[in-house]
């Protein structure tokens, strides 16, 4: 029985008149991790898939069914073609990465930490960021020929003005009074930038690092559907041409697991720099 | 070490913020700053601490620090503006980290200052698993690793919970009396002021002017007894009849603004 501390025992609060239940209304709007659900979607989509191919509801030219694009990647694996093209994208991705994330690195920090720096960096940085870098490729294959250097050039230069925007507002937004901090210890500049300055901007780096890749991953593909003869953009280019859809989608997925791949690196990367979040 | 502050004035572009601010702060002695919002004390302590530069004025110190010492002016933030990726011992050990001092020697300064702030047990923790009043003892132990000759506290506890607040202030206040370095201690709050200074600075509103030193003559040690609590309301009262009016037309300037 309850008990009233003003009346003493009072009877259960449905029998009373005139007092209502307090309902719940807290729930909803928290993520909720569902593992489960996710792979069951994807399973769930590809059985749709495969069965609308096996029934005859689409036709497999032009979309072949799971488990073609299966053997696909099973044939180009087992003749060394998924490597031959997959290894020289690789090279061209790192290459290009490297030095695009480089020099964005250098002129990134450079306009968060000079105020001349940004003033000149500002605005060609926003003026030639917006330009598809993939157009610049024509010019620089009459610049600098064809082979490999116009490709990672067009790679570098897409990966380098994300690079420069994300280390520049991540260094521009470390908080002040870390920076008062180290002054106030009498830390010299080299000291500042390394303990404070550079781990505090590492988020936001780190984030333009995610945007960068994607960015590699995407110009490659295009870069070598202008001009190359290997490489997964060419390969994709060739399949298409032939009608080869299966080949083509395997390209696909081997660019999507590509894709995954450098992200989950970038994940780990994260974790073990950023656990402090 | 005595610190002495001689700034004609203080101002952002056309703000005037500071006028005709003399101060001597003498060597083991406690100054708290007490004034209405906006009257400029982080201000002047920015300038004594060599964070800013007056736009008219100079801060000087007076005889030597201790041969271990430093950083004779050394800040305590407001905020802790601790590194969230460093440990409490990292963090502590920062302001060592560009000076040339043997492992051993760094190592003890450190375990030191984390004994002395009681923050030993925690000495592998990142801020983000301490309460408010921990991260403040890390700002404190930090502050306290370079042996400075000044304390320059920009309001240390202000954001703390009322209970954390008086517990650290007596934490400190014995730190304080042990180390007998000097403080200059910004604050809004008389409570403070009154617990732990030796005189108080009372500013008045922008441009922040001295408008009254207040002296304490009974040691700190004996602020917590009966028989000096008259003697603190009165200051306490002294303290408010100086500032109500200041404060209350430095809070309609705001809204006038």
């Amino acid at each position: 029985m309850l008990e009233d501390t003003m009346t003493g025992p009072v009877a259960p609060a449905g029998l009373r008149p005139g007092r209502r239940e307090v309902h719940f209304r807290g729930g909803g709007f928290l993520p909720t991790p569902r593992r489960l659900h996710s792979w069951f979607g994807f399973i769930a989509i590809l059985g749709l898939w495969q069965a609308a191919v096996s029934l005859h509801w689409i036709d497999p030219v032009f979309l072949p069914s799971p488990s073609s694009i299966g053997q696909a990647l099973w044939r180009l694996t087992a003749s060394g073609d998924l490597w031959r093209n997959l290894s020289i994208s690789l090279m061209r991705i790192g290459s290009g990465w490297i030095i695009g994330t480089g020099l964005g690195l250098i002129v990134g920090i450079g306009m968060g930490l000079s105020s001349v720096t940004r003033a000149v960096g500002m605005p060609m940085v926003s003026a030639i960021y917006p330009i598809p870098k993939i157009a610049l490729l024509p010019l620089l294959i009459l610049w600098l020929g064809i082979g490999e250097a116009p490709k990672v050039v067009t790679i570098a230069s897409g990966v380098f003005f994300p690079t420069v925007i994300a280390t520049f507002s991540g260094v521009d937004s470390v908080p002040r009074n870390l920076i008062r901090m180290g002054q106030s210890f009498n830390m010299p500049m080299s000291g500042i930038i390394w303990k404070i300055v550079l781990p505090s901007a590492l988020p936001g780096i780190l984030a333009g690092f995610r945007i960068s890749l994607a960015t590699a991953l995407l110009l490659v593909v295009a870069a070598e559907m202008i001009g190359a003869q290997y490489g997964i953009g060419a390969f994709l280019l060739t399949a298409g041409n032939l009608m080869q859809t299966d080949d083509l989608l395997a390209g696909v997925v081997i660019l999507s697991v590509l894709g995954l791949g450098l992200g989950a690196v970038l994940t780990m990367i994260e974790k073990a720099f950023l656990n402090w979040r | 070490m005595d610190v002495i502050v001689d700034v004609k004035h203080h101002a952002y572009g056309e703000l005037q913020v500071l006028e005709d601010i003399g101060l001597h702060v003498h060597a083991g002695e406690i100054v708290a700053v007490i004034g209405p919002s906006g009257c400029g004390k982080s201000t002047l302590l920015g300038i004594m601490g060599g964070i800013l530069q007056a736009t008219e004025g100079r801060v000087f110190m007076e005889g030597e620090a201790a041969a271990d010492c430093l950083n004779p002016l050394t800040y305590i933030f407001q905020d802790f503006a601790l590194l969230p990726w460093r440990t409490v011992a990292q963090n502590v050990a920062l302001p060592l980290e560009h000076h040339r001092l043997a492992a051993g020697e760094r190592a003890r300064r450190v375990n030191d200052a984390l004994q002395r702030t009681k923050l030993d047990d925690f000495a592998n923790a990142l801020p983000k698993q301490l309460s408010g009043g921990m991260r403040q003892r890390v700002g404190i132990a930090r502050a306290l690793v370079v042996r400075p000759a000044v304390l320059l506290m920009d309001e240390p506890l202000s954001a703390l919970d009322a209970q954390t607040r008086d517990l650290l202030m007596e934490d400190f206040l014995d730190l304080w009396l042990r180390e007998r370095a000097a403080g200059v201690y910004v604050t809004h709050n008389f409570h403070e002021a009154l617990r732990l200074a030796d005189r108080i600075m009372v500013l008045s509103r922008r441009p922040g002017r001295v408008k009254e030193m207040v002296e304490i003559r009974i040691p700190q040690r004996e602020r917590t007894l009966k028989s000096a609590q008259v003697e603190l309301a009165d200051l306490g009262n002294r303290l408010w009849s100086l500032i109500r009016d200041e404060a209350s037309r430095a809070e309609r300037e705001v809204v006038d603004a």
